[in-house]
This record gives structure tokens, sequence and C-alpha cells, in this order.
């Protein structure tokens, strides 16, 4: 026998712990008086960058006409569905991606806008994602999250350390931020407190020992080093700040607890399950509030991965990205399903009025504009509000544009992110229209 | 950058005008650098400007390269790095481009000298720089090899899902540039320092890592190894032909009989000194000193003082190899009587036993014997034998007395003595009773012809009436089966009415107010009372210790069927009941059936026939399973059928459920009164032995007797049966007369009270002393060796048991030694063996003493067990002992000094680990409270122990605070060995000082030392490389540390091992290049570690790192349909080439081998997939086996070129790709630098078409100039491989693989290609392997001042067979390689 006069809140219990609270009932916290004065009540913008190597097919890439009437070429289909908040753009480049090499000189500065420094040494520049993470990160458990579905490429090609070729996210100049490639371990960053009382002592020991190492090297080693102190530093910020988390916001988020199970340990075998548990990682990051800012690499420029699945089997980087046959199409439309995927689901969450979407930022480039190396423009597409600050429907064309540096795109998206720069990278001033 | 070789420019110029330099290509020339100056604004200037500045001046300089900057020779000195490309460009002649303005060649020759020229000179000058090294981190294969060998855990990986190390340098990840940091990676290794430290075991003496983290994992392999030193010593699981008495304690037995068969297989040998016991004691692998002892004692004639091993003595003189079986079942029966295996859990209780194994002296004063008399035909009798033997040791004084010898039970006692006579008095009576047997028979008729309801004769009339005795006449009916009517009594009739039970008043019954009782339900509903009472159904419920029965006496006589049901009715709990089916006449009981239940438990007793008499009961009785009545309702039911007459039938279920309660006993529902009866009795006093019935033989005469109506011819029959019995004596034969006259005569005859008979004629071998002394008259006094025979009739012997005492006989027999049996049955006399019993001797006397030092003697020698192998008790009895040791036979027997001490210490460590005394003493603690409760006689048993325990745990938690201080002594050691350096006064302060704040927060001392270790591994200290630039601009040799951590990462890439760190604690690396051994000791210590199999890293690290084929165990790259067999074989691809530079470095073989080996290493898949057969044709699956394989070049492989781990990494996913292959060769193996690729390529085409070869694809579609550029330069040299498939397999049929190179050589195939490059291309590739490894041991890129090292590393190589040794050396001792730059020099 059902009971059909069950009450709302019973049905919630019966649910299960796991299930987030409406947004009504979250809401409750806007009228809390212990909420800090000028701490936004507003569900905060996230924003996710997402990268796939070697550009896309040379003749599929491209939409026509603004807003609903806007046609899409095919690598872009995947995203009919929103295609009124989304903003297409052509025509970016990125100046130092034209000099140096392929491949690796076009993508270890892609986020930066840097010049990159050949003959085995690093030097790029630190990256979009990580100048706002330096600005903002405190303000979640985690600054960043820096994820990847191909694992890096340990060698150096052509003068130039392949680190460039698989890393978009750099913390420094000389530092790519590490890609977290497992799922699980992805998971854990989110959710893992593993730290205890006394790993503040073990940290304090340390930082000792390196602070007294620091005094008698040399300056090139001491900026080493103090990659190493500044990283144990925000670990130990990180654990006193784990302790006060929840008192300093007047928002909180829709989810606590993860929704969805750890995934297995290891390394998935399978892409597709591969890229699908990223991002559901990505989503339950901006869901939960873990953080705001998140890079995903769905493959390395001049990468390996093989779609089995898509019956495309064989070299990606150059047999198939430089014919631009039906096999490279599905491969791209593949890489678009992943943002459409994502977007997707930030959609079906609400957060007030709006869906995360909505106080979303996403965005997807590739490091040229097809697999012929071609930098001279960069495509790009994003989705979402960011927060009401996105205008959707756009389809902006750069191209004849005197100034049309990627990094001003980069600029504009910092502003939405609350980080104003006077210039970044090549770039002074940002994109009005974005 | 450019302010950096201030230093080196001041040297410049000093030896401006005496400059000397060998050039890279080697020709000897003198330049005079003045002249270079002077060249420049003359000479080599307006050629820049006329070829070059057109493209290459101002703020819109292609390549960023401004040659207009450099006015004068001192700005070229400051960007060297510029000059490095133009001299590349010039030399490859990319520059000036194709379709600009081109110089002539002799303006390009002077050109290009110049710049070679000044590039020489700067190179000289500089010359030995230490160059600009980043600091570097552990990257992650340094960090899992560096706590390898710290810990001996090779599984241990913690860095193993760490983010993928970045390359940089000359393209390795040892180099610092790459090396990133962050939060994430922190906490990474922050909770890798914790796993590491999760492994740690605190131990007595320090601290070691064990692969387990959980104590118990730890414990197990602890005490692992102690079983693993255990086990030569005993014998394994599945060793054959142990003796069962060893029984579950087999895992210890010690296998004695590998030691015997050594010292028969080898007697003669060892006799004629042709072999020593220890040459046989290795090529056996026994214990020496064991097989010492054991030969030496085996081989010494008898001294017939040692009664027991002089027996094994003889006997192995005499035994043959292959013949042991007689020998070791005679050591074994020994064993089994001189030791006794106790339950360990009973050590050290009050009356418990004080060892494991114990030893016993089967010895005694006296021997009682108690022997049960088997039930036998009466006819019969059993032969009964005394058996005296002397104990082994002669038969000296050997006289025995067997005291009172008889026959005990039935009520009455019968003395042996007495026997023979009484034996003629039974066959006296049975000649009297065989005679009247036809007045037995007619006496008989009268009552089987009384019809069914008359009343029937009682025994006494009848017995008069025909003239025979009554007891007799009552064997013959019982014999019949004829009854008299006589009604069976029964006296414990239940008497308590119930009247309701279970709240239902519809179940009632009888009993007592808590049982046992008897329900019957009367209605039709099923209830829980609470078991289940079915409706109509019959219940009982026994008591511990009474039966509760319900009977049916019979009314009637004649021929019934009988069913009857028995089920548990409590199913849910209790163990269940025992059930019997009985049939009690006047004359005794006859179980008909019975068993047991398990809980809800069902028999049904199949149909029975009987022939009843009026007043038989058949009963059903249910009783507790072993005393325990819980949950025992228990439904019942007996149904009897009557055959003949009416077939009236009695379900007891159903009549008593209607009547229960009228009465008891209750009359039954065909008018007969008292018959179905409720009653109790004691189970222990229930007879349910079997008794033996006689059945009358069928088809013989007596049958037909029985059957017979008719009186006469019944008589006439009789006369027959009469005539048969006396004329016939009893014989074998399986006709049923004969059957029958051997009943008849084995009828019990009435003896009457034996007791009291008199006349009877006594055995006379009893009651009489050799001297003619006063014996008893029942006594038998005898020496040794004899056997006294009795044969005692089946009659006597029914229900009696035989009792006699044995020992030596007081006067003669004190100082003699016997043993004594007692036997049954016809034994053969002269075969008797020596019985197993004790030893029967006189206290104190020298006999005793002789035989007691034999035991002895043997005990030593032959314990069956030298140790407890299992070490966790595997007791039956409860037990509170974590580890049992018990091995001191071990140690006596087979352990020198130092054995025995490290088998200690592992004991201490298996306690220490597994905190033994201190779980000992909860556990101790926890059951003592436990059984105060209902065991206070275990407590008291207990008390001797409590001392022990509790001042043990003490003991033990004093040690453990006591060691507190040394385990941090031990961490602080362990940070020494992993930061590579002794540790400074104030941080072995601030580890005491960590470690105390540790324990104030409430950790205890094992997680405070665990953390402490954590911090030892995140600590920069380990995890950075670091090392002390000397202050100002000059370089200056690093530390004797620095140096050894230097050599030993670049070789091991790992720590260095003790001795490296002990000669750089010695200060012996670092010596100034003056003193006469300069690098002595460093170059010795090189060619020390190249030796060692650690090499293999440099393998793993250096040369696969090199050819991008690090990791290609994990390559993932290929299309598994159509390459399914890769995931299998990649693993082994890639061994092949981690072993063969291995050996290579290991065993100093020439660099060129790399191209031209004529050898490789395969393993069985491997050479399947090769089709080359192995040397050594392993016939196992296994691939674990790998073997060096010569001669492979004319089967296509050798070298790197024909490895598929080569073939494979540089193919596509489903096809070979002559472009990648070609490009590795001309890049990664030659050096050699593609122009850049062009922005925008060309289109490729859709798909590979069928029938068209990758080649001839690659061909059509690169003819585009673009394309043309580079892949002219590398394609071709991929041709020349396109005999092997993407997965490495040569291909069928031939493929075209000629080939012309971009210079024009023209070759085919791998032998073509291998050698142009070893000939050809000799300096290029021995250069780029000079290059690679100089960057890989610097951890940087290799710079303008590094070439003439590299320059003199490809000319001693020449000159030294291109031995690898040579290279590395000339690297560690090089200025770079042991110095470092100032502080101000890097700044």
């Amino acid at each position: 026998m059902i009971d059909h006069r069950l009450s709302r809140r019973s049905m919630l219990r019966g649910l299960g712990v796991s299930m987030a609270l409406p947004w009504m009932e979250s809401m409750q916290v806007w009228g809390d008086v212990s909420s800090p004065v000028g701490v936004s009540s507003e569900a905060p913008t996230r924003m996710a960058i997402l990268f796939s190597g070697c550009g896309y097919h040379r003749h599929q890439w491209w939409a026509e006409g603004q807003g609903p009437e806007m046609e899409l070429g095919k690598v872009l289909q995947p995203l009919n569905d929103f295609k009124e908040r989304m903003i297409f753009i052509r025509g970016l480049y990125n100046a130092e991606a034209l000099k140096g090499n392929i491949h690796s000189s076009q993508t270890g500065n892609l986020l930066s806008g840097a010049p990159l420094a050949s003959g085995g040494q690093i030097q790029s520049g630190t990256s979009v994602d990580q100048v706002i993470a330096q600005q903002i990160g405190h303000r979640t458990k985690l600054p960043s999250l820096v994820l990847g579905c191909e694992k890096a490429n340990p060698s150096v090609h052509k003068d130039y350390s392949m680190l460039y070729s698989s890393h978009i996210s750099w913390s420094s100049p000389t530092t790519p931020t590490p890609l977290e490639v497992y799922p699980a371990l992805a998971f854990d960053q989110l959710f893992k407190d593993s730290r205890q009382k006394s790993d503040q002592s073990v940290l304090d020991a340390v930082l000792s020992d390196a602070r007294d190492i620091r005094r008698s090297i040399s300056r090139l080693d001491q900026q080493k080093l103090d990659e190493y102190l500044n990283s144990v530093r925000e670990i130990e910020q990180r654990i006193e700040r784990a302790g006060k988390r929840g008192e300093l916001q007047g928002w909180r988020p829709t989810l606590t607890e993860p929704n969805i199970p750890r995934p297995s340990d290891g390394y998935p075998q399978d892409i597709v399950e591969h890229m699908r548990l990223m991002s559901d990682i990505l989503v339950l990051a901006f869901q939960t509030d873990t953080t705001r800012i998140c890079t995903l690499k769905l493959n390395n420029d001049h990468g390996t991965l093989r779609f089995p699945h898509l019956g495309v089997d064989y070299m990606i980087h150059h047999l198939l990205s430089h014919s631009d046959t039906e096999d490279w199409l599905k491969v791209n439309q593949f890489f678009l399903e992943q943002m459409a995927y994502i977007a997707g689901r930030l959609d079906s969450i609400q957060e007030g009025e709006r869906t995360a979407l909505d106080n979303s930022m996403l965005m997807l480039c590739s490091s040229m504009m097809s697999g012929h190396h071609d930098a001279t423009q960069l495509p790009v597409v994003m989705i979402g509000g960011g927060g009401g600050q996105l205008n959707g429907g756009q389809n902006l064309n750069y191209l004849e544009h005197e100034n049309r540096q990627m990094c001003r795109l980069y600029l504009s998206m910092m502003a939405k992110m609350g980080v104003h720069l006077d210039r970044f990278g090549d770039a002074t001033e940002a994109l009005p229209e974005v | 950058m450019r302010d950096r070789f201030a230093r080196v420019l001041v040297l410049a110029t000093a030896c401006l005008f005496s400059y000397t330099d060998t050039t890279r290509s080697g020709t000897q020339n003198v330049y005079r650098m003045e002249p270079l100056h002077h060249q420049y604004p003359r000479k080599i200037l307006p050629l820049l400007i006329r070829y070059c500045q057109e493209c290459h001046q101002g703020d819109t300089a292609e390549a960023e390269v401004d040659l207009s900057q450099f006015e004068t020779i001192d700005h070229i000195r400051q960007d060297l790095d510029t000059w490095l490309r133009i001299r590349e460009m010039l030399d490859t002649r990319q520059m000036p481009p194709k379709d600009a303005l081109q110089p002539t060649a002799a303006e390009r020759t002077i050109l290009q000298k110049w710049v070679r020229d000044v590039l020489a000179f700067e190179a000289r000058s500089r010359s030995g720089d230490p160059g600009p090294i980043v600091l570097r981190r552990l990257n992650n294969e340094e960090y899992n090899y560096t706590i390898g060998d710290l810990t001996g855990i090779t599984t241990l990986k913690p860095t193993r899902e760490f983010p993928i190390d970045g390359a940089a340098g000359e393209g390795f990840i040892n180099t610092g540039a790459a090396q990133a940091m962050s939060p994430s990676l922190v906490s990474k290794y922050l909770d890798a320092g914790k796993q590491i430290a999760e492994h740690a075991v605190l131990l007595p003496d320090g601290i070691t890592f064990s692969e387990f983290t959980s104590e118990r994992d730890r414990t197990d392999a602890f005490m692992k190894r102690i079983q693993k030193f255990y086990q030569p010593y005993v014998a394994s699981m599945d060793t054959d032909g142990q003796p069962a008495w060893v029984n579950f304690q087999q895992e210890s037995r010690f296998p004695f009989e590998k030691y015997l068969e050594a010292t028969i297989r080898e007697r003669t040998d060892l006799q004629q000194q042709k072999i020593t016991l220890d040459e046989v004691a290795s090529r056996y692998r026994l214990n020496k000193q064991y097989l010492r002892r054991l030969y030496h004692e085996l081989s010494t004639p008898s001294d017939q003082d040692s009664l027991v091993l002089d027996q094994i003595r003889t006997r192995w003189q005499s035994t043959e190899a292959g013949d042991l079986n007689t020998l070791a079942a005679e050591i074994d029966t020994w064993q089994s009587r001189l030791f006794q295996f106790n339950p360990i859990g009973h050590i050290g209780r009050a009356g418990g036993p004080r060892a494991w194994l114990t030893d016993i002296s089967p010895v005694t004063v006296q021997q009682d014997f108690e022997i049960q008399m088997p039930l036998v035909p009466f006819g019969e009798s059993i032969s009964v034998q005394l058996i005296t033997s002397d104990a082994g040791d002669g038969t000296d004084s050997d006289w025995v007395l067997w005291q009172n010898p008889r026959l005990v039970g039935n009520g009455a006692n019968i003395p042996l003595h007495r026997v023979m006579g009484l034996a003629d008095r039974i066959a006296e009576l049975r000649q009297v009773m065989l005679e009247k047997t036809e007045q037995f028979l007619q006496a008989a008729a009268e009552v089987m012809t009384a019809g069914p309801n008359e009343l029937r004769p009682d025994l006494k009339t009848l017995a008069v009436k025909h003239d025979v005795d009554a007891s007799s006449l009552a064997v013959w009916l019982d014999y019949l089966g004829v009854g008299v009517g006589e009604l069976v009594p029964i006296t414990a009739y239940l008497t308590n009415k119930i009247e309701k039970s279970g709240n239902y008043d519809f179940v009632k019954g009888w009993g007592r107010p808590e049982t046992p009782i008897v329900l019957a339900n009367q209605s039709d509903q099923e209830v829980r009372i609470p078991g289940i009472a079915k409706p109509r159904s019959l219940m009982v419920h026994p008591s511990p210790t009474l039966f509760a029965a319900a009977g049916w006496r019979s009314p009637i006589y004649g021929m019934v069927t009988i069913d009857a049901l028995v089920g548990d009715a409590h199913p849910e709990c209790g163990n269940g009941q025992e059930w019997f089916l009985q049939h009690r006449t006047s004359r005794g009981v006859n179980t008909l059936d019975q068993g047991k239940l398990g809980p809800a438990g069902r028999a049904t007793v199949p149909t029975i026939e009987l022939d009843l008499n009026k007043g038989d009961l058949i009963s059903l009785i249910v009783g507790p399973n072993e005393g325990n009545h819980a949950c025992d309702l228990t439904e019942i039911n007996l149904i009897v059928t009557e055959i003949e007459n009416r077939q009236r039938v009695w379900d007891m279920a159903s009549e008593m459920s209607l009547n229960i309660h009228l009465s008891n006993p209750i009359d039954d529902i065909h008018g007969y009164e008292k018959t179905w009866h409720i009653y109790e009795g004691e189970v222990a006093s229930l007879d349910t032995e079997p008794k033996q019935t006689l059945s009358i033989p069928r088809g013989s005469l007596l049958e037909r007797w029985k059957s017979e109506k008719d009186l006469d011819r019944k008589a006439f029959l009789a006369e027959q049966i009469q005539r048969l019995v006396l004329s016939e004596s009893p014989k074998p034969g399986q006709s049923a007369d004969a059957k029958l006259v051997r009943q008849i005569h084995g009828l019990k005859v009435d003896l009457g009270d034996v007791t009291t008979l008199s006349g009877i004629r006594l055995d006379e071998r009893f009651g009489i002393h050799p001297d003619q002394k006063q014996v008893k008259p029942e006594d038998l006094y005898v020496s040794a060796p004899s056997t006294t025979s009795l044969s005692i009739p089946a009659q006597l012997a029914e229900g009696r048991t035989l009792v006699v005492s044995g020992r030596l006989a007081p006067d003669h027999g004190a100082e003699g030694s016997v043993q004594l049996d007692v036997k049954l049955g016809n034994s053969d006399l002269n075969q008797a063996q020596a019985p197993n019993g004790p030893i029967v001797l006189t206290e104190g006397s020298k006999a005793s003493k002789r035989i007691h030092a034999a035991f002895h003697d043997f005990r030593q020698l032959f314990p069956p067990s030298l140790c407890y192998g299992q070490i966790v008790p595997v007791d039956r009895v409860v037990t509170l002992t974590l580890f049992f040791r018990e091995d001191h036979r071990l140690q006596q027997l087979m352990l020198n000094d130092q054995q025995r001490s490290t088998l200690d210490k592992m004991w201490e460590e298996l306690l220490y680990v597994s905190r033994e005394p201190l779980k000992y003493e909860v556990a101790f603690e926890q059951i003592r409270e436990f059984a105060t409760q209902d065991r206070p006689d275990l407590v008291k048993e207990w008390a001797p122990l409590v001392e022990g325990v509790t001042a043990r745990a003490e003991r033990f938690r004093k040690q453990m605070i006591r060691d507190e201080p040394m385990h941090l002594q031990s961490v602080e050691a362990i940070a020494d060995r992993v930061w590579r350096r002794p540790l400074t006064a104030v941080e072995k302060d601030q580890f005491g000082y960590l470690y105390r704040q540790f324990r104030n927060s409430g950790l205890e001392h094992p997680e405070s030392i665990r953390q402490l270790l954590t911090r030892v591994f995140t600590s920069p200290a380990f995890l950075y490389r670091l090392e002390s630039p000397p202050q100002g601009q000059e370089a200056a040799p690093v530390s004797d540390l620095e140096l050894a951590t230097r050599l030993s990462f670049f070789l091991w890439s790992s720590l260095p091992d003790d001795e490296l760190r002990n000669v750089a604690d010695k200060g012996l690396l670092v010596v100034s290049e003056t003193e006469p051994h300069a690098h002595q000791e460093l170059t010795r210590q090189t060619h020390r570690m190249l030796a060692d199999s650690r090499i293999r890293r440099l393998a793993i690290q250096f040369a696969c790192q090199w050819l991008h084929l690090r990791n290609f165990d994990r390559n993932d790259d290929k299309n598994e349909k159509l390459y399914p067999e890769f995931r299998l074989l990649r693993a082994s691809m890639y061994e092949e080439t981690v072993q063969f530079f291995s050996d290579l470095f290991q065993n100093d073989g020439s660099i060129l081998e790399m191209i031209n080996a004529d050898y490789s290493f395969l393993n069985s898949s491997l050479a399947r997939h090769y089709e080359i057969p192995l040397p050594t044709d392993t016939d196992s699956k296994t691939d674990r086996l790998w073997q060096r394989v010569n001669g492979v070049q004319s089967r296509g492989r050798g070298g790197i070129l024909g490895m598929a781990s080569f073939l494979a990494s540089q193919s596509g996913a489903s096809r070979t790709s002559p472009i990648l292959r070609g490009n590795w060769i001309y890049e990664t193996l030659l050096g050699e630098r593609l122009p850049r690729p062009p922005a925008n390529v060309p289109q490729l085409p859709e798909a590979v078409p069928d029938g068209r070869t990758a080649r001839k694809l690659i061909e059509e579609h690169t003819r585009a100039a673009a394309c043309a550029q580079c892949h002219d330069k590398i394609d071709p040299y991929g041709f020349a491989l396109e005999q092997y498939d993407a997965v490495g397999r040569k291909r069928i049929p031939y493929v075209d693989t000629s080939t012309k190179l971009s210079d024009g050589t023209e070759l085919s195939g791998i032998d073509g290609l291998r050698d142009y490059l070893i000939n050809t291309r000799r300096e290029d590739l021995v250069g780029q392997f000079c290059k690679k490894l100089l960057g890989y041991s610097l951890g940087r890129a290799v710079q303008l001042s590094d070439e003439p090292l590299l320059d003199k590393m490809q000319r001693q190589l020449a000159k030294n067979n291109y031995r690898f040794s040579v290279a590395v050396v000339i690297i560690v001792t090089s200025p770079q390689f042991r110095e470092i730059r100032g502080l101000a020099a890097t700044d």
C-alpha cells in the first residue's frame, strides 16, 4: 500500500542524503545574520576552459548568422541546442604561436600569449586560469582544478620540451600546473580530506627546512625552491581554511557531498568513459563550489589518443589531422560533445533563478585552426551566461580587426571572474563585445 | 645570461694570440684569434650584409635574428646562441633560402670556416664550465628507486600515479627546468611520505620496512620468516607414510628418513672413506651436525647396553637402500612409545603438561588387562593367550606372576583356572539336554496349539508335565519364539496429568512438572506450545537424564507389521534427540531400530515384521541428545497391524490423542485392556546392546516342525530332530540341518551358580611355583618367553570381561624386564611380535636403570619433532598462546651458535612486532574473567600462570618505553641516508622537538615515529638534489657527498649505496687534480657501479628515454583489432631493449653494438614473434625466462633497428610510418635537425587506399615542395625498414626496401641501413650518443663550452673500441660533472 499523503519533506528524506536540497531550501542562508557584510549571496561565476589539440576540420568549423537563426558547421553540430547561449568567435590569434616550432610552441602559451623558450629550457607564461586562481582561488577549497584525458609526454621534440604540448595551464612561467589524469585522484582532490592536525607540524618543519636551504643557494635555484615553499604554504592555508569554510560565504552551494560514486582506481582504458568521468568531476566541482576555475585538456596537441568507438583507430596527429576526412570530423564532434555534455549537466542544476550554466562560462579552443599547423587564427567557442555577464547568440568575427589578440578575450574573461588587469600577454584591452 | 661569461671573456683575451685547437672534424689547424678578429669587419661583415641582412635586420627580423646588432666580435661573443644557429644554417645549407641570392662557393666556405673557428675558440676558452643547472627534484622514477633501495620493497612505488614528469635539457626527465612543483604535488608528496611511513616497522634494534602495512600482515611476514627457517627440519605436509600417531602435528614432524637414507646409500663409501660426511650432507642437503652424529651412533657396534638403539643399529646395518620402511617403522614405533604430544593450550596449567612434546617412559611394575569377551555362538569357544616375552634384553630373571586371571561380569566371576572344568560340565549338561530334545519340542507344541485367546500353561507346570527342567525349557521356547504369555512389567509410569499446554486446553498429557512429558493434541488445529503440535498428534519431551516413552503391549499372539515415525517438533532450536524402537519380551530386550535426529530431523522406520507373544511390549523411546533437552519436543507415532486373523490396526497417535486422559495405561479401541503405556526411565540404564538371536534355518527339520499343524506329523518330526542332534556332532556346513545341529548344540545350558559349583576340575598350569613354593591357586607363575593358551566356552564368555594383572614375580623376577600381552583368537605363536605395551620391571632395579638409559639414548637421537613448525598453535583445545616456540631440540641437534642467535633474534622481533606479551596479557585476563562465572576450577588451574604473564607484559612495556629514543635515532639515521648528508645538530634537536610535539598532541609512539618519517620524506632535503655553490664567480668542486649523489643518480637513479656513501664520508672522491692518483677512487666506484645490476636503471632512464622507448610496456597506441597480440607482447618487446642496454652497460660493450649487434635477448613469445628458434628450448609457456641469442642478423634482427619496440613505437596505430621511423633515425639517432615544418601543410589523402603500400602513399603526397624539404631527408630511412610491420613483425612477402638517401647514398633494407649508419655516419652516431649521455649525466642541455669534452669523448671512444665505460669515466671525471658554478656566475 502506498500512502499518497506523504509529506514533501519525508519524500526528500526518502531520497537519501546525497540529494541536494532544492534551491528554495538552501536560500534560507540569504537571511543568515551571521553572514559577513559585503559577502555576496549571489551564486559565483565559474569558468572552464576545454582544450583539444591539432585544431578542427578545415571546412566544418564555422557559424553563420546570429541568435536562434545561427547556422553551425558540422564540427559544431553538438552545440545546436545551446545556440542562444553561445558565442562563436572567429579570427583571434596568438602572435607568439606563429614563432618557434609547431605544436609545442602553439600550445604551451595558448592561455598566456607568452614567448616560449627552446633549447632544453622551460619558459612560458602564467596562464589565464592560474592568474585568476591566484587572485580568487582562496575563496574555495581548491583554487583551481586542472584535468586531462591524456598523460603528459615526457620528451623533447624539435628543441622544444613536450611539456608545452602537454600543458595549457601554467602556474608560473617555468611551471606547468600538474595535470590530473586519474579520475579517482581528481575526485579525491575534491572530497578527500586526509590532512591531520599533525600534518601541519610536518609542513611547518619542512617549510623551515626550505627557508634554511634557501639562504645558501643561487637565485635561480631559489626560484625553483620557492615553488615548493609557496606550495607548502598553500597547503597549510588550505588546512586552515578548511576549518573555517562555510562561515565566510553568504552563498552556499546546492550540493555539499558528491552525488556520484568515487571512480575506480587506475587509468581508464576507454576514452569515452575517461572523458565522461572527467566531465562529471568538473560539473561536480562547480556544483559543490569546490573550485570555480577548471581547465580540461581533452587530449594533447601532438597526442596519441585513439578513438576505437568511432571506428577511428590510427594516428590522430599527422595522418588524421592533416587530412580533413569524415574520420577527423567524427573525432572533432566527439570533442564538442564533451562541451555539450558539460553545458547540459550544468544547465540541469538550478541555482535560484538561474542554472549553473547561467552562472558559468565555458570556453573551448584549440592550438591551431586546423590540423595543418595554421595558427593564424584560433577556433574559439563559448557557452554560458557568465553570471549574467555574457550575452549568448553572438557570432563575432575579428579577422579583419587590427587588434585580434587571443589575450584580449582572456582579459574579458578575467573581468567576468572579478580579476581586472591592465594588460595580459600581448593585450592591453578586453574585447568589448564579450 | 650574457653577464655570466664575463669571467671567461677575460681568460679568452689573455690567450688571444696563442690558440691551438682541434676542430670537430678532427683536422689539425692553427688559428690565431687576431686574424679572426680582423677578418670580421673586412671579410665577414660584408658577406652578412649582402646575403643575410635583407631579412635579418631590425624589428622585423626573420626568426628574431637581427644580424645588424653584431658590429664587432665582442657583440658576437655576447650572443653565441644565435651564432650556433647560424653555424647550423650554414652547415645544413638552409640559409640563405633557395629562392634568395646565393653566395659563391668560395664565399660560403669563408663564411662557414670563420663562424666555426670563432665558435671553436669560444668553446675552448669556456671549456669545462659546469653550466647552469636548475635545482633538480627527484623525478618520479628516482623517487621510487630511492624508496625501493631504502626499504628493500620493490613493489612500493609511491609516485606511480603522480603527474608525468616533464622533459627538458637533452630530453630527459632528470632536468630541473622541466620539474614542476605545486600545492597538489606537495600534497601528493605528503601522502607518499605517509604511505612509506606506513611500511615502517619498529624493531628492538631499530626501524625496518615491511611490504605490509597492517600489524596482522607484518606479523605474518615475521612469522613466515621463522617458519622458513624451520622448514628444512620439518617434513612437508604431503610426505607419505607418516605414522598415524603424529596426527595433526604432521607439519612439525622431523623427517629423519632422509638422513637415514643418506647414511645407508653412502654407507659403503663412507666406510671406505671415499666420501666424507660433510660431502654427503651437502649432496643430500642435510644438516652436517646431525648427520655426523647420526652416522656415528649408527655405525658404532652394538654394545648391548642400549636396548633400543641396539635394535636399530642392527637393523640399520642390514638395511639396504630402497628398503628403508621397516627400519623407519621401527623408529616410528619407538617414537610413539617414548614421546607424547600435548595440547599447547594446557601447558603451564596446574596439572597440565610442561611442554608440547614430552617424554614418556613405557615402564610399569604391574600391567593390568581388561578385555571384553566377544559375542560368539554358544556352541563355540574363545581362545585366549597370556603372552610373556622378554623386553629385548634377554630372558634373565624374566619370571612373571599373572595374578588372578578371571572372567568378570554377569553376576558371577569365573577364575580362569576353573574354566577348563566348567567347560567339561557344560558338555555333560548339554548331552542331557540334547537327549531330551523331543520332550522340549512336545512341550512347545502344547503351547503353540493353544488358541489365541486360550489361557496358556505356565512354565513350571509345563516342565513338570514333560519331564524337563524349567530353565532349559525357557531357553527352548525362546529359541522357538514361543511364548507362554508373560506380561512385560512397566514400573515407571508417568502419573501426573497435564491439563493444558502452551495455553491450549486441547493439548493434554502426562508428565513431570518440568520434563519428561508426553502430550497429545486432541484438536484439528496446529498450534505452537512452543514446539509445533500437529492436529491429532502425540508428542514426547525427555529431560536431560530421563527418556519419555510410549508403548504398545501386545494383547495378541502372532505376526504383525510395525511402522514407526519420529520427528523433531521444535526445529528452530536445540541439538536434536536420540530415539529407540524396542521390542521387550519377558526374556529381554531387542532394539529394532534407533537413531539420532538433528534439528528439524525426521525418521521413518522401515516396516518391520515380527512374531509377537501376548504381553510383549513395543515402545518408542526418546531421549535427549548428549544431555541437552532444550527444544526436544518430538512427534512420535507407532502403527501395529495384524498380519493374520482379523488384520486389526493399532494407531498410537490417533488412539492416544483421543483417549490420553482416560487412564495410564490406556485401553485400546479393540476392547483390550491396558494396551497403551506412557512411561519414563533413566537414559543411562536403557539397554540398547544388540542381542544374539537365533533364527531357525530355513528348510530345516525344525522349521518344518514349527509350521506343521498336524499333531501326529509334528510329533514325528520332533522324533527325527531328536535323532539328528544325537547322531551328528556340530560341524561346518551350509546345509539347513547342519546349521540346525550347530544351533541346538549351542543352546544355553543351565549351569546353575558357577561360583558355587563344586567338583570342578582345576587347570593344572595355575597355582604352581617353580620351586614348589606357595602360590595362590588361581595365579599363574611363568618365565619368559611363554604363552599360556586357554579355551573359553562362549556361554561362559558371554557378557564377561577378562581381567588380569601381570607383574614380575617377587622372587625370581626382581631383576627381570618383560613385556606382557593378552590376546584373543588363535594367533601364530611363532610369529608373536614384540608387544607394544609397557615394559614391566621392578622399580629401582638395575634393569630399570638400564632401560631408562636406553630410552634416553633413543630420544636424544630420534625426536619425532625438532620444533613446533606451525608456530601458531593448531590445538583442538582453547589456547591463549599466539605464537608457540619449542625448538630446543632443533638447537641442540642442528644449529650452530650463529644460527641460534639468528633464531633468537627472529623470535624477539616477532614478539616485538606483534606486541605479543601485551596481547597475551589482555587475552589471558579476559578469559579468566569469563571463566570465573562458571568454571572456577579453571581459574584455579590457571593461577600458576598469572605471575609470569603479568611480569612478561610489564617487562615488554618497559622495553618499549626504553626503545623510544632508539627509534628516534633510527629516524635520524634514515634521514641521514635519504637526505644524502649528515644531519646538523640543529636538525637533530628539531627532530626531537617535533617528536615531543606529536606525543604531546596525543599520538602514540609508533604513530609519532611514522609522522616523523613523513616529515623526512616531505623535506626539500629529500625531494631536491641540493648542492651548495661557492661564493663569487669561480666554479669549484662539489663536496664529496654531493659528488657521490651526482654519481649515484647518474648511474643508478637513486641515492648512494653504503659503499659509495662510506667512501664519500671519508673524503676519498674529491681530490685535487694535482695529486698523483686523482680520481682513482671516483673511477673505481664508477666501474663498480657500472658492473652492478642497478645499471638497468640507466638503460631505462637514459637509453630508453633517449630513444623514446621508456614506458613502452604501457604503450597504448595500437589498434587492438588489427594487432590483438600487441598488448600481450609489448612488455616483452620493452624488456628486450632494456636487457640489451643493461647488458651493454654492465659488461662494458661497444656502443656501436646499439646498431650492429648480432645478438639479442629473447623470451619465448618474443622469439615466436621474431620467428627465431631459441637455443635452449624452455618448453614452458612462461615468458619470464630470457636468454641471449646470437646470430640474429641473419634473421633480420640485431641492434635497435631490428627491435620491435622501436619498429612499433615509430609506427602508426594501424600501419607503419616510414616518416616516423625515418624521422627517428634522422633526429633521435643521428642528431640532425630538420627545418621548421611549414605552418600550413598541404592536405594528405583521406585514407589508406586498398592495395597501396604506405610507402607509395607517402611518396605520392610528399612531392609538394613544402613537404619535400623535410620528407626527402627522413622518409628514405623509413623506407629501408618497410620489411617490418607496425608491430615489428617481418612482412611476407618481400617488400621493396631499396632507397636513396638525401646525400645520394643508395641502400636497401635493414642490413644496408646498418652498414651506412655504422660506417658512413659513425661520427654522427657516436657524437649524438655522447651529447645525450652528457646531457643526461649533467641534467641540462649541452652547450658550446661542452664541445671540447664531447670531442674528447669521441676521440677516446674511437681509440678504445667504443667501450661504454670510457665515455662514462670521461664524464664523471670532467669538471662539468665534478664542479658547480659560483653563486655570482649563476646569478
